[in-house]
């Protein structure tokens, strides 16, 4: 009796498990190719898979901060230029942000799910929580835009300064 | 960093051009350029390429080899 009660009790649970795997949406964790899943937190393996698939990679962290160390493919677009930035943004490229912990970059988030752009992604841990390398130094070009000086005929090094 | 920068300017006098930008003051093509280049902190140093481009970047405080090697790659 108690052998036959344990083996009703397995195969429950093996009917239960199936049922679960049958109604588990298919390629849930990842973007299939031409399709994005909604707009949400990602994690850092989501967040390599969708770079990799053509997502636009926003730190939006200070300029300072990115030089320091920023994950390879970013784009420097500080929180508080987000919102004049992007209104040259193409609303249906996949956009991912960061920042440090993840408080800058969902508000970053937020404001573009509001404004219109379809598939925005947050990386909540932020670059904390980041396990891939960084890359360190500046010489990034700002994303979605490709600043431009003027043509002098020769190289120009333009140096910033205070002048106390 | 100005004495770094001064030298700097006298060893490629002719062939880059060392452009001293005062954030502090009311030029108007100071403050278009810096909003252009997205100026957040100073000393930041842009380097742009005869054509125009931007070559390269660096915020902050760096040591002269820093600037040499951005400096090195302008075309």
């Amino acid at each position: 009796m108690q052998k036959k009660l344990v083996v009703w009790i397995i195969a429950g649970l093996l009917l239960v498990g199936g049922l679960a795997l049958a109604l588990t949406p298919k390629g849930g964790s990842s973007a299939a190719a031409g399709s994005w899943p909604e707009s949400r937190d990602i994690s850092n393996a989501e967040l390599k898979d969708f770079v990799a698939k053509g997502a636009r990679l926003i730190d939006v962290r200070t300029a300072g901060e990115f030089t320091g160390g920023h994950i390879e493919g970013a784009g420097n677009v500080p929180v508080g230029d987000v919102t004049s930035k992007s209104g040259s943004w193409d609303e249906k490229t996949p956009i991912v942000v960061y920042c440090q912990t993840g408080a800058r970059s969902l508000n970053a988030f937020q404001y573009l799910r509001t404004h219109g752009f379809e598939h925005v992604y947050n990386l909540p841990g932020g670059v904390s929580g980041w396990d891939g390398a960084l890359v360190q130094g500046a010489g990034s070009t700002p994303a979605g835009g490709s600043a431009k000086g003027p043509a002098l005929g020769k190289p120009v090094m333009y140096d910033f300064a205070s002048a106390t | 960093m100005k004495p770094v920068v001064d030298g700097l300017r006298e060893r490629y006098a002719g062939k880059i051009e060392i452009k001293r930008m005062d954030t502090d003051g009311s030029d108007a093509q100071v403050a278009q350029l810096a909003d252009t280049f997205g100026i957040q902190y100073v000393p930041t140093f842009v380097f742009v390429n005869s054509d125009g481009t931007v070559s390269g970047t660096v915020v902050g405080e760096v040591p002269e080899s820093r600037l040499v090697e951005e400096l090195s790659k302008l075309k």
